[in-house]
């Protein structure tokens, strides 16, 4: 295409426009020339506004008690609400994440949003408030981390694992004041300051540790992560773009082809995530007497076992920063 | 009520209101630093008659808005595209003309003005593709072959 020059507007002008468009058409508008991507990553104003709380506003719901959102603002747009981000990995590398938000997805694998920090690297300190799941439920919290077992079963069809971080929430009380402040405020070891791009390589990569390191830590009765994350064996990929849109717009509707995800939603609307990871649980037992077989039988059983829900894990993470 | 005389770049000559020439804080500090009224017209170089005439029909519409919030909260006016009626009308020109007028706006500085027309192009851009983005603004993809790949590949996704 023959390119007529046309008028040139100026770069904060771009940068003010841009800053009307929602996270989702500022990725997409990303993709369109180097100019466009270096201004919307750039930006100060428009990076700020990634951390900012207006985000939610746009029919967002926080899955966090009111008290909490003061922190909460500060993550990244991209994790800050539920089914925000959507991992494929295939042998161990990723091939695709799937941002969705405003109903948009968007694969952002090589987008320069994934070098943004997870968090805004700010003087985060102990006045967090108490995490909802953190109260004298301490038996239960302990036991619920116990069920993050064998990443195995996170693998689906062709040995692409699928899975989607809808959700993280922040330290426990025991990673609090007395423990911060000795480490300084130099090494601020407490506030997650890894890009997006870390998080998700880490998962990634070291999928297996993680889940294991955490698992030993806390059935020891040690929280030592300075977040948790939530994450689900999420559909076929192929179905993905259908499934993604029953989650945001059938919500309600209690379709019923898929009972365990209809569920885990119900779950998740209330705020609770108990009763999923106890469903899921049992789910998950059944789930390693067969994946003792080879990947390759996998295929079939998948197809075979069209009753099964496909939502298969639904485990919480957490690991060091 | 005194009037001054705009002279574009073209050098047309065009009478306004002071109150309305107002509505450009350049023009406003202007009038201010020279201390009164001036009989000479004031050169507007950078903006051309059809312009300046768009330029001045909003003024006049909007002369008697309040003054923009002194306090400057960015993010106050955020994220909402919501534009008035008379505004979306003045604002369905071709894309030339329109940003012709948010180049005046900045230069002029009238900021409510340049919101509107910031506000019209991110309706524009919103809910396209980049390849739809870039022949609305004619804009050339400078991607390299292997970034093209990558965005088809997300092209794939953003189709919803």
């Amino acid at each position: 295409m023959a390119h007529t020059p046309s008028i040139q507007l100026p770069v904060e002008t771009l940068s003010q426009i841009f800053s009307y468009l929602s996270f989702a058409d500022q990725l997409i508008a990303s993709l369109t020339c180097h100019l466009w991507q270096d201004i919307i990553f750039n930006s100060k104003l428009l990076r700020r506004r990634r951390y900012h709380p207006e985000g939610q506003k746009d029919g967002y719901k926080l899955y966090v008690q009111p008290e909490q959102v003061e922190y909460h603002h500060r993550i990244h747009m991209l994790f800050d609400r539920e089914s925000s981000l959507l991992l494929t990995i295939h042998q161990g590398k990723l091939e695709h994440i799937i941002a969705s938000c405003n109903y948009q997805s968007i694969d952002i694998i090589s987008s320069p949003v994934l070098d943004e920090p997870m968090m805004v690297p700010l003087d985060i300190d102990e006045s967090l408030p108490p995490d909802e799941d953190d109260n004298s439920d301490n038996e239960l919290h302990k036991k619920e981390h116990c069920y993050c077992d064998p990443c195995m079963e996170l693998t689906g069809k062709d040995g692409r694992m699928t899975f989607e971080i809808y959700y993280i929430t922040f330290p426990d009380k025991d990673t609090s004041s007395s423990k911060h402040d000795s480490y300084g405020s130099k090494d601020k070891k407490i506030t997650p300051h890894e890009t997006i791009r870390d998080v998700v390589n880490l998962i990634a990569q070291e999928g297996i540790f993680v889940f294991k390191r955490h698992q030993e830590n806390n059935c020891n009765g040690e929280v030592d992560g300075p977040f948790y994350m939530k994450m689900r064996l999420s559909k076929d990929k192929d179905n993905d773009k259908d499934e993604d849109k029953d989650k945001d717009k059938d919500k309600d509707k209690g379709k019923n082809r898929d009972s365990q995800f209809d569920h885990a939603i119900e779950g998740r609307n209330k705020g609770s995530w108990f009763e999923d990871e106890i469903d899921d649980e049992d789910n998950r037992r059944n789930h390693d007497d067969e994946e003792e077989d080879d990947d390759d039988d996998d295929d079939e059983k998948d197809e075979n076992e069209g009753e099964r829900p496909r939502w298969k894990a639904l485990s919480i993470l957490g690991f060091r920063s | 009520m005194s009037q001054i005389i705009l002279l574009s770049s073209d050098n047309v000559e065009m009478k306004v209101d002071k109150e309305v020439a107002e509505r450009s804080i350049l023009i406003k500090n202007m009038l201010e630093d020279v201390g009164e009224t001036p009989d000479q017209a004031i050169p507007i170089p950078n903006v051309n008659e059809g312009v300046l005439r768009k330029v001045i029909e909003w003024c006049e519409h909007h002369r008697n808005d309040p003054p923009p919030p002194a306090d400057e909260d960015s993010d106050s006016r955020k994220k909402s595209t919501d534009i008035e009626e008379w505004d979306q009308k003045f604002m369905q020109v071709d894309q030339e003309m329109l940003f012709e007028i948010i180049l005046a706006a900045n230069y002029l500085d009238i900021k409510p003005l340049l919101d509107v027309g910031c506000k019209t192009v991110a309706n524009m851009i919103k809910g396209k593709s980049p390849e739809e983005i870039r022949k609305t603004f004619n804009i050339q993809n400078d991607f390299t072959p292997e970034e093209e790949d990558q965005i088809r590949r997300e092209n794939e996704w953003a189709e919803e």
